[in-house]
């Protein structure tokens, strides 16, 4: 399934570009998304909490920086896995900014998510809604801190 | 399916009580759902708590206040056989009827439909027409939730973790009332891909007094149409009825998935809320010829 989405922060674009490198402020802004750490050059690992129902999913992610190209854009790819609940997820990212004007900066950002096993199940229907939900509060997020924490740069 | 608690409370308070000392316990009614979730390893609780063994769970009663009031133990194979929902609440009868197949309908209760909360389930539509409200129980206090405002999300409701759905209450409607309940769905056993409630009752002029209207398989939860409420107190014209048809169009957020895209279902809603309301209206001017 493919989630993406399109908006305006008004922050530099240098600025939004360090922000969205930076994992823990990234990952501060993905709901369910936690403990964050570095896994080599270019690399992370994850926690990753969804939720649908009673149904609860928790992945260990790893994602990787494939192609980056400052400030403006940025390829990376997800994989991870639920063991309990047999399913596995794999998502190929683009992150995009231009810069409109000296403090405004559109964000477009494109995931295509497949999630295998048990909670494949659940029918992409529903996932996509969830996904959408998800990327809301990410959006909502990202314009909150970029627009209200002061440029430390 | 391992080390999970299997516990038979024999009253509720004793089952209320269980759920509040429990961090992951899970309620079994009838098993239709929950079963399935368990089977296909797709839920890990510790502790089953089962209310088949609490009596006087599963009554159907009329209360003297003309409310009637169902157990929400009673299995969906019950509500199709009760003469006295027949007689006063046929929607119910059509949407129990309308749920899978007489095995099912022999295992699943009207409580668990419910709180399973599944979008699309058949009895919330129903209920949500007739005006129901929940009784909940919990280990402090019990307290009554309009059933349009239950469901929360997708197979999410309101229940606190030590709380349990005990009553169904259908107020009284109308004598000249008459309902409808329709179902969009693949073969006559499968799931419902939308499903719509609608209750219409007349005065003695023939004016609305009540108008319900519930859909299913629309949005993350049961929806209830608000809009019906332009119908009382006028005479009911078909424009009117397709007027609070098309509201309920737009209350729509559908999904798209293998069964039916976004732009299907909310043109199905429009489709299935016209000819309900036409049904419900129908079978309340029935009523009124009959008297």
């Amino acid at each position: 399934m493919i989630v993406e989405e399109r908006f305006v922060v008004n922050a530099p674009v240098d600025r939004v570009w360090n922000f969205l490198l930076d994992a823990r402020s990234l990952a501060g802004c993905v709901p369910g998304c936690n403990h964050v750490e570095p896994a080599g050059e270019n690399a992370y690992r994850a926690l990753m909490k969804a939720k649908i129902g009673p149904i609860s999913a928790n992945f260990k992610i790893r994602i990787d920086i494939a192609e980056s190209n400052p400030p403006t854009f940025l390829r990376s790819t997800m994989r991870g896995e639920d063991s309990k609940m047999a399913s596995n997820l794999t998502a190929s990212n683009v992150i995009e900014l231009t810069s409109l004007e000296p403090e405004k900066t559109e964000i477009y950002y494109r995931s295509e998510v497949n999630v295998l096993g048990r909670l494949g199940k659940f029918g992409e229907g529903i996932m996509k809604r969830k996904a959408r939900e998800v990327g809301e509060q990410f959006v909502r997020s990202v314009k909150e801190r970029l627009e209200t924490t002061p440029s430390t740069s | 399916m391992e080390n999970i608690e299997y516990v038979e409370p024999k009253t509720v308070r004793e089952a209320c009580a269980l759920l509040a000392k429990s961090e992951n316990a899970k309620v079994l009614a009838g098993g239709a759902s929950l079963v399935v979730l368990l089977k296909n390893k797709l839920i890990f609780p510790d502790q089953l708590v089962n209310l088949k063994t609490i009596a006087g769970l599963d009554r159907i009663d009329p209360s003297p206040e003309g409310e009637l009031r169902i157990g929400a133990l009673c299995r969906h194979r019950d509500i199709e056989n009760s003469p006295v929902i027949q007689e006063r609440c046929e929607i119910l009868t059509q949407a129990a009827l309308s749920i899978a197949s007489p095995p099912i309908r022999n295992m699943g209760t009207i409580g668990g439909n419910i709180c399973h909360a599944e979008p699309s389930a058949d009895f919330p539509p129903a209920l949500i027409a007739l005006g129901a409200t929940l009784k909940i129980t919990g280990s402090k206090q019990s307290r009554t939730v309009p059933i349009a405002e239950f469901f929360s999300d997708y197979y999410e409701n309101v229940l606190e973790p030590d709380e349990i759905l005990t009553e169904i209450r259908i107020p009284p409607l109308p004598s000249f009332s008459g309902g409808s309940y329709l179902k969009l769905n693949k073969t006559t056993n499968s799931v419902a891909i939308l499903g719509v409630g609608a209750v219409i009752g007349l005065d003695e002029s023939g004016n609305c007094a009540y108008a319900g209207l519930g859909v299913g398989g629309a949005a993350s939860t049961p929806l209830a149409i608000t809009d019906a409420a332009m119908l009382v107190e006028k005479p009911i014209t078909s424009s009117l009825i397709e007027t609070v048809a098309s509201a309920a169009v737009k209350r729509c957020e559908p999904i798209s998935n293998v069964h039916a895209t976004e732009t299907y279902r909310k043109e199905m809603v429009g489709v299935l809320a016209r000819r309900a309301l036409t049904r419900a209206l129908e079978k309340a001017e029935r009523t009124t010829k009959e008297s």
